[in-house]
């Protein structure tokens, strides 16, 4: 597996449609989970975001899906491995934040990580 | 690519991450964290230096280099570990004035002019993620025992306006009369394993 086949299947487990920012589809449902990718040598971590997006009126799905986000990469950080080395993602500061759209309908959170790639 | 600009394949497997923990306690046979052995959260990191000195016979000895290998002796050990509480307990607050009692049932710790030698030297361990298998059972670890460890920095508190308060602390390892060859640290290097599903 490729470094960006493991990320996307570590924020896929999260069971949201996951899609690249910069290809999403038109008639893409909600909930869905969106991101960008980069990746750097070993030693220079790269700040990386995804967002979690809902439609609702309330903030309590898109908020839990955060926090089992935070769960899940833990304080100390989460390794993703990949072939030949590994992804190791720690929360970003802030690690979440609420952002608004411009249709009221619909509830977006932006989550922060760092991800540093351990290969050689 | 750089013929020489390389690092190991297995870099990703031996690396130690994050500022780790103290421990009063700890069974690298039977890894886990208690709680309660925690000697206190802490900021900045934690340092731990084992530095050897040693002596060169060969020093003052005509037409003999400095640093000749059979000359050379180790004659000492220095081990220390040192860095920043942002927690204190009155255990902890007993543990970092070295030479000082709790009295039970209270809220105050008493300095002693005197050491207790059964008392006040106790082990402490440092323990850090190690590894790319860091999960909550099989987690990989970096430990180092301290043996016979004494504050030797004494109880510092150092405050801030709108900050947490800082305590910042070293603890020297010491030999003992009753086991005079044996070094008081030992090291501990554990890969982790897959977590059970």
């Amino acid at each position: 597996m490729t470094k960006e086949q493991a990320y996307y299947a570590f924020l896929a487990s999260f069971e949201w449609a996951t899609y690249d920012e910069n290809t999403v589809p038109e008639n893409a449902a909600l909930p869905r989970l969106t991101y960008e990718f980069a990746s750097n040598d070993f030693d220079y971590p790269v700040a990386l975001t995804f967002s979690v997006w809902d439609r609702s009126t309330s903030w309590s799905s898109v908020t839990n899906k955060a926090n089992e986000i935070s769960e899940a990469i833990g304080r100390g950080g989460k390794m993703i491995p990949f072939d030949g080395g590994a992804i190791w993602v720690t929360r970003g500061t802030p690690f979440a934040q609420r952002l608004a759209d411009e249709d009221d309908s619909i509830r977006r959170i932006m989550i922060n990580i760092n991800a540093e790639f351990l290969t050689a | 690519m750089a013929k020489f600009t390389k690092i190991p394949t297995t870099t990703f497997q031996t690396l130690q991450i994050n500022a780790g923990v103290l421990l009063s306690e700890f069974d690298p046979t039977s890894p886990t964290v208690a709680d309660a052995k925690i000697l206190g959260a802490t900021s900045g990191g934690i340092n731990f230096t084992a530095s050897p000195s040693y002596i060169d016979f060969g020093e003052d000895v005509d037409n003999c280099p400095k640093n000749t290998k059979q000359l050379k002796r180790l004659d000492d050990w220095d081990v220390k570990m040192s860095g920043t509480f942002v927690t204190m307990s009155l255990d902890l607050a007993t543990q970092l004035a070295a030479a000082a009692d709790k009295t039970a049932g209270s809220n105050k710790v008493t300095p002693r002019r005197d050491l207790d030698i059964t008392n006040d030297f106790k082990d402490v361990w440092f323990v850090g993620d190690y590894s790319d298998k860091n999960g909550a059972t099989n987690g990989g670890f970096v430990a180092i025992k301290m043996m016979n460890t004494l504050s030797t920095g004494g109880f510092q508190i150092q405050t801030a306006d709108k900050e947490k308060g800082k305590f910042a602390f070293e603890f020297t390892a010491h030999f003992s009369m009753d086991a005079q060859d044996t070094v008081p640290f030992e090291i501990y290097v554990k890969a982790g394993m897959a977590e059970p599903t």
